[in-house]
């Protein structure tokens, strides 16, 4: 007889399966809350802005590079694009899969406005755990709180379907570990740190600055505060920061470089920022003065509006700080500090717009420099009691100053000319030409476009596939041989606006009299922005 | 020197052979494939032959679509168990003052199985193992050598062995496994808990009595404690860097992961702690399987059991030779196929007894680990070859969505899988060991040749052990002194 036999487990009194159950968290009341509060706020915004046709057009053409790879004649991944960083688009894809039930997702740009809203509350819920972290109490914190969510650049950012809004979110998912990290140095911080940065960078390619603030910041705040072996430890934290915006950076510029053959289109595509900015050079000029002592005046005064306690607030903290030996001031200054000042920079090189949405970082700055200030008074006596009450009551009592700012037409040039052409209708008159072109019933590829311009209309299509568009795969043979690929009619807009329009290069002359290639069957709108739609002679 | 046991030969030869044979053969790898799979499995090489020889490419696009689907899903699972393992509520902790806290009156008796093959250096062994804070009367040493190993015996021999310890000589018998030498010497085992060490392993001097207050702690269910492994000689080359780093990982998260998710824990060679009546009752180690440890890992959680994973480090010897590594590494590889094998037998049964968490754990994970290792070199392959010569059947092979997801999830999977290094490396308070973190790529290609020989010997002789070569630390001068 064996003593080894094989039998089940007799029945106990404990749980028969013994792993541990999943302990419930602590539910985050709070967050979840507020969250909602804002999500629902920039969702009625949102509204209001599509309503009125507000929306920025940033937005609205990232939507449209989601929209093509989904729902264009070519489906294909790459028709994302590779000018703009991919993750806004990819993130509206997923509202965008909605559209064949609710074509205002597309056709008025709300899946953008739901993710910049999702995002945009997510940075709320996040400002306010920050400012818990920190160890702000409630009452000034749901002051702050509310100081950035009302902020007119937080909030229509994250109601007009722009980038911004999830770039600050991400931002603010480095700020909120790291606060963490300077005091425990756990490295499982860092991995949420590093992740946020990555993700950053796949949203906007400011990422660069705050990541290699952080990258270095970290690497030296490691190597003052590690025991023994300092500079492994250093490097080690600074790897698993930086690794994934590494990766990021690399992926993105490799998988730019196979598709369309340019490793940074943004900066070398005739589409790019820095094709557009070169373009806009002179009215940059106009609106800003020329040259760098005028630009750097010019970005005060656009702080002064936004931010006026902005300044102040870096001595304050700083100088507190420093007496009270406070090393996590220098998170919010490292991440939010180096986006403004990489924005700022850029301006004044001269390869910026220098629009004042660039400024957003200075909103959830001053907060948390504010929650900061406020933390290292406190012990004070009286004084310290007064800042306490009249500092968040500030920033919220600047608000309505900043609000009326967005309505001056020399800091806020972007969004005066946005309700400019809100007024003359120019998001009207897109949705008047995709339906005027859907009633001709065309099939499939029957008008080419260049939608680095025309997102709007085929967004706004109920027919997207009778387009032949620029990230389609057979866009430059079809426009070789309009004819010969079924392409009856082609859609242009005034060069004024469509400066590097693909089809109006290739046929010099075709807007205006269409150059005895093609007839002209349709225009629309008015003032600078004009459609025309041209059909080819010998038409198929 | 006790005594050399090696009476009732016969019947303890047997029991350690096939009692789980004899008790439960559908626990055994004694017949790796069973009749049922055997046949199902032609099957579907045959329909997938014909569907081949219909239309080539759909069978071609078919099978590249389960191969990228099977690997995305082990690679999600992994850095899901990362993610879960990270927070430490999963590991046991036992404070050296909680340890030494127990009177020795109260320590259960403690059985010490060490089996020692070809392995001249077993004074050094005896030496690591008196190291051990335990009362020596509680304390059952059993060093379990072949008893046609003369060269080890002759060590032994000359080796002064203290009271507590006995050489237990294994009668030569098929199969020449390290499972069957265990369970010769568990049949008459004294201790109430019982452990396992190699050779050449340093166990932390409390791991005894950590291991005691662990499963007090823990309750009935658990029927073992993990303890973690790691290396002494980890900086000697970029191989036991890498070694180190990967166990780092795997003991420090992965585990604690599969506990975190209700997946069945397959355990280590070495330094786990049973409660010896729970191991008889469950068939002890399966003599025919060549990872009997993660064999036994599952079927504990079949038939009812928890394992916990301890907060205690057993020092090995990092393989640090390629070849050798290799061999090790194929071995483990063809062990965890066979394993899942075993447990695949019967379905709907695995599925009962574990759940459809613990069933995915063992699907994803055990057979998961050396498919995602072999499935990795492949697509690697595939990567280069598609950048270098961008073949026109590459393309075809990939329908687009295909491609787009296997080549994100290549990409992501491997970066995932060097940041948990990075990390580990960080959270081990090892940042000397960053660069070879950094490095690990090269280490795939090599788990990668060791997961294609597993496969190819699971077919050819899956019972056949290779053997680790030890003392690959000391330098050949220190091998040649008497």
């Amino acid at each position: 007889m064996s003593v080894i036999t094989v039998e089940r487990r007799a029945a106990t009194a404990g749980p028969s399966r013994a792993a541990p159950r999943r302990r419930g968290r602590p539910h985050p009341r709070e967050g979840t809350v507020l969250f909602l509060i804002a999500l629902l706020g920039y969702v009625v915004l949102g509204a209001f802005l599509i309503h009125h046709d507000l929306l920025f057009t940033d937005g609205l053409s990232r939507v449209g590079n989601g929209y093509y790879v989904l729902f264009s004649r070519d489906p294909h991944l790459a028709a994302v694009g590779f000018v703009w960083n991919p993750l806004p688009s990819l993130a509206a894809m997923i509202p965008l899969l909605g559209t064949p039930v609710w074509p205002d997702l597309a056709r008025t740009g709300w899946a953008g406005v739901i993710v910049s809203a999702a995002c945009g509350a997510g940075s709320v819920a996040l400002i306010s755990a920050c400012l818990r972290r920190l160890g702000v109490g409630r009452p000034a914190r749901f002051a702050l709180t509310a100081a950035f969510a009302l902020h007119p650049l937080t909030a229509l950012s994250s109601a007009d379907g722009a980038s911004e809004a999830m770039f600050t979110f991400w931002c603010l998912l480095v700020v909120y570990p790291l606060l963490a990290w300077v005091r425990t140095r756990d490295p499982r911080e860092l991995l949420w740190a590093g992740l946020a940065l990555g993700l950053a960078y796949a949203t906007r390619y400011e990422a660069v600055a705050p990541a290699a603030a952080v990258v270095v910041g970290v690497l030296v705040w490691s190597a003052i505060t590690a025991q023994e072996r300092r500079w492994q430890f250093a490097v080690n934290d600074a790897v698993l920061v930086g690794l994934p915006v590494l990766a990021s950076f690399i992926g993105w510029a490799a998988a730019s470089k196979l598709i369309v053959g340019e490793w940074f289109a943004t900066f070398t595509s005739e589409y790019g920022n820095s094709a557009q900015v070169s373009a806009g050079r002179v009215s940059i000029d106009v609106s800003t003065g020329r040259g760098a002592l005028p630009a750097v005046g010019y970005l005060l005064e656009q702080t002064l509006w936004m931010a006026p306690l902005l300044g102040a607030l870096v001595l304050l903290a700083g100088i507190l700080a420093w007496r009270r030996r406070e090393a996590r001031v220098l998170v919010p200054l490292a991440v939010f500090g180096a986006v403004l000042i990489f924005a700022d920079l850029v301006f004044v090189l001269g390869t910026s717009f220098g629009w004042l949405r660039f400024q957003v970082g200075a909103v959830p700055l001053t907060v948390l420099l504010a929650g900061q200030s406020l933390v290292l008074l406190r012990p004070a006596s009286r004084p310290a009691r007064w800042v306490a009450i009249t500092l968040p009551a500030l920033l919220i009592l600047v608000l309505p100053l900043q609000w009326l700012g967005m309505g001056n037409a020399r800091i806020a040039r972007e969004e005066v000319y946005l309700a400019e052409q809100a007024r003359l209708g120019v998001h009207r008159t897109e949705r008047q030409v995709a339906d005027t072109i859907d009633a001709l019933g065309l099939p499939d590829g029957s008008v080419a476009t260049d939608v680095a311009y025309s997102y709007g209309i085929v967004l706004a299509s109920r027919h997207p596939r009778s387009f032949v568009i620029t990230p389609d795969r057979d866009f430059e043979a079809a426009i070789a041989d309009p004819t010969g690929h079924g392409v009856r009619y082609v859609l242009l807009t005034s060069p004024e606006v469509g400066a590097a329009d693909a089809i109006a290069a290739l046929y010099p002359g075709l807007y205006a009299d269409g150059a005895d290639r093609a007839v002209l069957v349709g225009a629309w709108g008015e003032g600078i922005q004009q459609w025309r739609l041209y059909e080819w002679h010998n038409a198929p | 020197m006790t005594g050399i046991v090696s009476s009732d030969a016969d019947e303890r030869l047997r029991a350690s052979v096939s009692a789980l044979a004899d008790a439960a053969p559908e626990f055994s790898a004694q017949r790796v494939v069973t009749a049922p799979q055997a046949v199902s499995g032609l099957i579907l090489i045959a329909a997938w032959v014909a569907l081949a020889l219909a239309t080539p490419l759909v069978a071609a696009q078919m099978l590249v679509g389960v191969v990228t689907v099977g690997y995305v899903a082990a690679v999600v699972y992994r850095v899901l168990l990362f993610c879960r393992g990270v927070g430490d509520r999963h590991r046991t902790r036992v404070s050296d003052a909680e340890a030494k806290s127990v009177p020795d009156a109260e320590l259960p008796p403690y059985t010490v199985l060490v089996p020692v093959h070809r392995e001249p250096l077993i004074g050094e062994l005896l030496a690591h193992l008196e190291q051990l804070d335990y009362p020596r009367d509680r304390l059952d040493v059993r060093v379990l050598l072949e008893a046609d190993d003369t060269e080890t015996i002759a060590a032994a021999r000359a080796t002064t062995c203290p009271p507590h310890v006995i050489l237990v000589l294994v009668p030569p018998a098929e199969p020449r496994t390290k499972p069957k030498a265990c369970n010769y010497g568990l049949v008459d085992a004294r201790g109430e808990l019982v452990t396992i060490y190699d050779a050449e392993d340093i166990p932390d001097p409390l791991q005894l009595r950590r291991a005691v207050v662990a499963l007090r702690r823990l309750g009935p269910e658990y029927a073992c404690v993990q303890a973690q492994l790691g290396y002494f000689n980890s900086t000697q080359n970029v191989l036991t860097r890498w070694f180190t780093v990967e166990y780092g990982t795997w003991f420090a998260y992965l585990l604690p992961g599969l506990i975190a998710v209700g997946a069945p824990v397959p355990l280590g060679g070495t330094s786990n702690h049973f409660r010896t009546d729970v191991l008889r009752s469950v068939g002890a180690w399966d003599a025919h399987n060549v990872t009997e440890d993660a064999d036994l890992g599952i079927r504990l959680a079949r038939l009812g059991y928890a394992v916990g994973v301890l907060e205690s480090v057993t020092l090995e010897e990092a393989n640090s030779d390629p070849i050798n590594w290799v061999k090790q590494r194929s071995r483990w590889y063809k062990g965890y196929l066979q394993t899942f094998l075993v447990h695949a037998r019967r379905p709907w049964a695995t599925l009962r007894d574990l759940g459809w968490r613990g069933t995915a754990g063992l699907v994803l994970f055990v057979a998961g680990t050396p498919c995602l290792t072999a499935l990795n070199g492949f697509f690697w392959a595939l990567t280069l070859m598609w950048f270098t010569r961008h073949p026109a059947w590459l393309q075809a092979l990939f329908d687009s969505w295909l491609y787009y997801a296997g080549l994100l999830c290549f990409v992501l999977g491997n970066l995932a899988v060097l940041y948990m290094n990075v990390y580990t490396t960080r959270q081990l308070g090892r940042p000397d060991l960053l660069v070879a973190a950094l490095l690990s790529p090269l280490y795939w290609a090599l788990m990668t040749l060791a997961a294609t020989k597993a496969a190819i010997q699971l077919v050819a002789s899956p019972s056949y052990w290779e053997k680790t070569t030890h003392g690959l630390h000391l330098s050949p001068t220190d091998k040649a002194e008497p």
